[in-house]
């Protein structure tokens, strides 16, 4: 009697946890994490799927959205179309958006998706230095799903993180301000 | 701030457990363990952000 009786108040103890831990993805402060304002993007350098080699600094200037994402991530491929369309309307007044897959097949097999799914905008693979370097910036959080996109204004000042499929006007209520 | 999809990037008990309990999950990621260089995610699903 006394087990059953522990062994509710355990399972019942452990559901209250489960309920109101805050892990970081749910975290506020981990979600955009700058209440303290911006904070420099760290540099890469990363070769993206045209053959080119692409580095942040060349996009100095620019509002560049870098969205973390790969091929078996479902909302990762739902939100090409609107990374699409935002691209399209804005790429005039100066926005690059920057695809970094991580996927870690090959990038024939990316660029071929990207192909079919008719992307516009820049893709990159990703590699591990760069996922760390994103990864663990003061106040932002670790990476901890995809899709997660990053947006950097024209002075190479990361503005806004978004966790999750993140829909054009998300994006643009804070990319407007800053193009 | 409403509901996300993601896949996560590595499991977490404590998130699976709170996406059982306030979502219904809704369906796998179909990721192969050998081609993602991060670790692997379990699930995609939904989750509430305050």
């Amino acid at each position: 009697m006394n087990f059953k009786v522990l062994l509710f108040a355990a399972a019942g103890l452990l559901a209250v946890i489960l309920l109101f831990y805050p892990p970081d993805l749910a975290r506020k402060g981990a979600r955009d994490g700058l209440a303290g304002g911006p904070v420099p993007a760290p540099s890469f350098s990363l070769h993206a799927l045209n053959g080119e080699k692409i580095h942040l600094a060349d996009f100095r200037g620019k509002v560049v959205i870098l969205d973390f994402w790969a091929t078996w991530c479902p909302p990762c491929r739902e939100g090409i179309p609107e990374l699409n369309r935002l691209y399209a309307e804005y790429r005039n007044r100066g926005l690059v958006v920057i695809g970094v897959s991580l996927d870690r097949g090959e990038p024939e097999e990316v660029r071929r998706f990207l192909e079919q799914r008719g992307a516009e905008y820049v893709n990159a693979m990703g590699n591990e230095e760069m996922f760390q370097a994103y990864s663990s910036l003061p106040g932002l959080g670790k990476i901890q799903g995809i899709p997660t996109a990053f947006v950097i204004d024209r002075e190479g000042r990361l503005q806004k993180k978004f966790v999750g499929l993140t829909r054009k006007q998300t994006f643009e209520a804070v990319i407007k301000p800053l193009l | 701030m409403g509901s996300k999809k993601i896949c996560l990037l590595r499991f977490d008990f404590v998130l699976a457990a709170r996406a059982v309990v306030r979502h219904t999950p809704r369906f796998l990621c179909a990721w192969p363990p050998t081609e993602a260089w991060v670790t692997p995610t379990f699930y995609e699903n939904i989750f509430n952000f305050p």
